[in-house]
């Protein structure tokens, strides 16, 4: 693992989980795919799978490197999805009506925060779940504002010089474009202090503020970067859909952004991305053919919880440490793989 | 409670004023390290740590021995603030830390260890070191650059690793680490945030002999101008460690003074060597 | 004045039904320290499968039955079955627990569809008293509803606190490992309360059809009011559930009465405020996990 010699670029991507080639082999393999389904009515579904994947990246951020999961991340997406809806019917235009949901979204974060720090564990999948059910509520009563069941219809579409979000196409790149540059951050965000010092909260509180870190305000800011990727997801969300309904934020889609993350791979955020090929993939392509899918689907998550808890991204981990030590076979003892070996003097114990 | 005048020519214990006088230091002499005033800590009607004062002066090497359920570890949770006092003062270097929450006393210098080692147990001893490196530094919220990319720290890091031998250990995590080396990194971590006053709880628990040696050698290697308080039940270590000790029993403090003559005092041979008394329990035994 | 008696009484007999779903909910996570986020679902399939009794057997109490032996059959096949497989990690049980939600709830729709049905309340029970005070009309069901959900947790009171199978409960939600230290047979102990807790909520399922309606969504509303009770009162405190069910129901009631614009979203005021206050709850123990 010596870094010395290799560019800082790969040693940021490779941070200790999976080494830069794969990354940057996912990343290509996201745009060569994006490329391939032109023109087809899967470049559709591929549009949905990376505004979920954004959503449940922002969800693992928080979750699997921060230990704190939330069941309200779709609360969120609706914020972003209504914020542009509302804007536009009150007469803002298209990038104004952006604008205008980014600011809610994050001062819907910066103020739920303030609750949802002081809680971790269970109790925070708690709050969260009220939050997003929160949420949810007003788009569905408030219809003075939201138009209630009926939703909000967004025909106004941004657009720059000659592209406009009304082609579809440009939708589509855009979405690309927005998932590549989350994907980015938030790599590089879970290779750095900060991200290390979720890990730490994650893995021992208690030591962590004893060294002088002030856990409460890495939740803060924790929360509210998970809560604006999920924005920005609602965000693409309505322009993609041209629609936006209480039903994007009811608390199955909390529960399928989680299913993903799961699915996907807690704590490695690329995870997450197969995790929403796999849901989408259930929701658009499975319904088809199976009328019971979401019993399917439920099953199937019932038995990875059981089976390979770590997902997807464990799955492959695993198989790539198989492969090294099957590959390092007879050679001395491997930095990391073997245990320590106890000197002779001491008691020997575990731990 | 026998006073014992400071023993200024004792290594470690640099421009010391008197210790065990609770108070205001006069114009010129530093303030102590740390300084308890009748701190007490209840439990619904227990009284874990019973109106204690206590002065320890910079540079201090003072130690903290008792029985079992004597308070000790009580007192440093209160030191440290994971517990709130029911009553009484906390200074640190003459300044009042009594309603700091635990991230605000480390970033004022104080540092602690834990009985029952706590380390970061999914992460390498290497991120380990790191989080403890940054900690006391703005870096720790920077999210847009790669902590490796941090060369003064991570070298920080690897040198404070390889001094108390764990140098080839970086990459591995805490379950491949045997239990010396464990309590090892367990005050390396308190000793990568640069404290000035360091808390040692039971730094030498659960080790052998030859690690205790090893873990004595790091304490007596540590600054002079570090302020240390340790936890033992270990007469040897702090025999070799502390130039002063203080006596707890049931919460309360039974004596203080220079590490012979507490040795000597009679109340603490009774806890030791239980001539009689009720409590007593034989050799203030092994963790 | 009288809309507000009637508000109150409305909302009392919804708290009697959150009472037995979040009661079940807060034991099985005291004792268990399982979140049963599918206890909503119970809720509902309860409700469903008396709904199918009743309507081959013409009996309500048959379907009452049926509802609650139904349920606890799941919980514990659930129980013995799921569970053990997931090793106590919390979260994966909490986890198994929302996928079971998505089965549940599409076997249900499977099986009775996405209509909102009813059932009816026998005889007398079904009509309506006039009372005393200002000759106000109120259907003799919630009074019923009423009664029974405070007489089961008067039961579940006595159970508690009463007896040596409560003892056990109650110092096994204070500690698990001491519980089995004295040799009691913690395996038994946590199917017992599994199996309570949904029998208790698909009794509830059914009981509550004429105030809340038997139709798919309920399962989602009925789970994060048992949520809300038990932050609120406290996780694993059998009076906060009691206190929780009390707050929240009112709150819901009023809300739905006197703010109806935002009332889904006002019901929350009270968990918040708690939150922010006393983060373990009312009546809970320490700080939380």
């Amino acid at each position: 693992m010596n870094g010395a010699r290799r560019p800082l670029a790969h040693r940021a991507l490779a941070g200790g989980d999976l080494a830069a080639g794969p990354l940057l082999a996912l990343v290509a393999l996201a745009v060569i795919v994006y490329f391939l389904l032109i023109g087809t009515y899967l470049s559709t579904i591929f549009e949905d799978v990376l505004i979920y994947a954004i959503a449940a990246m922002g969800l693992d951020f928080l979750g699997g490197y921060g230990g704190l999961v939330s069941l309200g991340q779709a609360g969120f997406l609706g914020l972003g999805a209504y914020g542009v809806g509302i804007a536009e019917v009150h007469g803002f235009g298209p990038w104004a009506a952006v604008g205008i949901a980014i600011g809610v979204v994050l001062g819907a974060a910066a103020v739920t925060a303030v609750v949802a720090v002081r809680v971790s564990g269970i109790t925070y999948v708690i709050i969260t779940l009220a939050i997003g059910q929160i949420m949810w509520g007003l788009s569905y009563q408030w219809t003075s504002m939201t138009g209630g069941d009926n939703g909000i219809p967004v025909t106004s579409m941004p657009s720059i010089g000659s592209f406009s979000l009304s082609d579809p196409q440009t939708v589509r790149v855009v979405t690309l474009i927005v998932f590549l540059a989350v994907f980015g951050v938030l790599m590089l965000m879970v290779r750095s202090p900060f991200g290390l010092s979720l890990r730490g909260m994650k893995s021992n509180e208690r030591r962590l503020r004893a060294l002088g870190y002030r856990t409460a305000a890495q939740r803060y800011l924790g929360y509210v970067v998970a809560s604006s990727a999920a924005g920005l997801a609602g965000i693409l969300y309505v322009f993609a859909n041209l629609l936006v309904s209480p039903s994007t934020l009811e608390f199955s889609q909390d529960g399928y952004l989680v299913l993903m993350v799961i699915l996907g791979g807690l704590g490695s955020i690329w995870g997450p991305v197969l995790g929403s090929v796999v849901i989408v993939g259930f929701q658009q392509e499975i319904s088809i053919y199976v009328s019971r899918w979401q019993t399917l689907m439920g099953a199937v998550f019932i038995v990875a919880v059981v089976y390979t808890p770590d997902g997807i991204a464990g799955l492959l981990k695993a198989a790539r440490q198989a492969l090294h030590r099957a590959a390092t076979k007879g050679t001395a003892a491997v930095a990391g793989q073997e245990p320590a070996v106890l000197p002779a003097a001491s008691g020997g114990e575990a731990r | 409670m026998t006073d014992v005048p400071g023993a200024a020519d004792t290594p470690g214990t640099p421009g010391a004023g008197t210790p065990g006088t609770p108070g205001t230091p006069g114009a010129g002499t530093p303030a102590p390290a740390l300084e308890i005033t009748g701190l007490s800590r209840r439990f619904a009607g227990l009284f874990a740590v019973r109106e204690m004062s206590l002065s320890v002066p910079a540079g201090a090497r003072f130690g903290i021995i008792g029985p079992n359920g004597a308070g000790k570890t009580t007192l440093f949770n209160v030191l440290s603030g994971e517990l709130r006092p029911t009553s009484g003062t906390i200074r640190m270097h003459g300044r009042d830390i009594t309603r700091l929450s635990p991230p605000r006393r480390a970033a004022l210098g104080l540092g602690r260890t834990f009985q029952i080692t706590r380390l970061f147990t999914d992460l390498t001893v290497r991120e380990n070191l790191t989080l403890a490196v940054h900690s006391l530094s703005r870096s720790k919220l920077q999210m847009l650059r790669p902590w490796r990319s941090y060369r003064k720290e991570q070298r920080r890091a690897a040198e404070l690793a390889a001094s108390f031998g764990l140098g080839n250990r970086l990459e591995q995590r805490p379950r491949e680490l045997s239990h010396g080396e464990l309590r090892e990194l367990e005050v390396l971590l308190a000793l990568a945030a640069d404290p000035t006053v360091l808390l040692l709880d039971e730094p030498a628990a659960g080790l052998s002999p030859a690690e205790r040696v090893d873990i004595q050698t790091l304490i007596t290697r540590l600054p002079a101008s570090l302020t240390i308080v340790i936890i033992e039940h270990d007469m040897n270590v702090l025999r070799e460690v502390a130039n002063e000790l203080a006596v707890l029993h049931f919460g309360q403090l039974v004596t203080q003074g220079a590490t012979a003559e507490v040795q000597r005092h009679p109340a603490v041979r009774e806890l030791y060597l239980g001539s009689g008394s009720g409590t007593g329990q034989g050799r203030m035994g092994e963790q | 004045m009288t809309e507000f008696i009637v508000q109150t009484i409305n909302g009392l007999t919804l708290a009697g039904v959150i009472f037995l779903v979040s009661s079940g909910f807060t034991l099985i996570f005291g004792v268990m320290r399982v979140t049963s986020l599918m206890h909503g679902a119970v809720f509902l399939l309860g409700g469903y499968v008396a709904y199918s009794v009743i309507g081959s057997l013409h009996n309500f109490f048959w379907g009452l039955a049926a509802g609650t032996v139904a349920m606890g059959a799941l919980g514990l096949v659930v129980e013995r079955g799921l569970l053990p497989l997931l090793r106590h990690s919390e979260m994966a049980e909490l986890l198994a627990t929302l996928g079971l939600v998505y089965v549940i709830d599409d076997v249900s729709l499977a099986i009775w569809g996405g209509n909102p049905l009813n059932i009816t309340l026998p005889g007398v029970l079904n009509d309506s008293s006039t009372l005393p005070y200002q000759g106000i009309v109120y259907p003799n069901g919630r009074f019923f509803i009423l009664g029974v959900s405070i007489v089961v947790a008067t039961g579940l009171y006595v159970l508690l606190r009463r007896t040596r199978v409560g003892a056990i409960i109650r110092a096994g939600v204070d500690d698990r490992e001491m519980v089995s230290a004295l040799g009691i047979n913690v395996r038994v102990v946590f199917s017992a309360v599994f199996v309570l807790g949904t029998a208790l909520a698909g009794f509830a399922g059914v009981l509550g059809v004429p105030i809340v309606g038997l139709a798919t969504g309920n399962d989602t509303t009925i789970l994060l009011l048992a949520l809300a009770v038990v932050v609120i009162g406290g996780l694993g405190s059998y009076e906060g559930a009691v206190l929780g069910s009390i707050v929240i129901a009112l709150a819901d009631t009023y809300g739905t009465a006197y703010f109806p614009a935002v009332s889904y979203s006002v019901l929350f005021i009270p968990l918040v405020v708690v939150l922010l206050v006393r983060p373990q709850g009312l009546l809970g123990r320490g700080a939380m996990a």
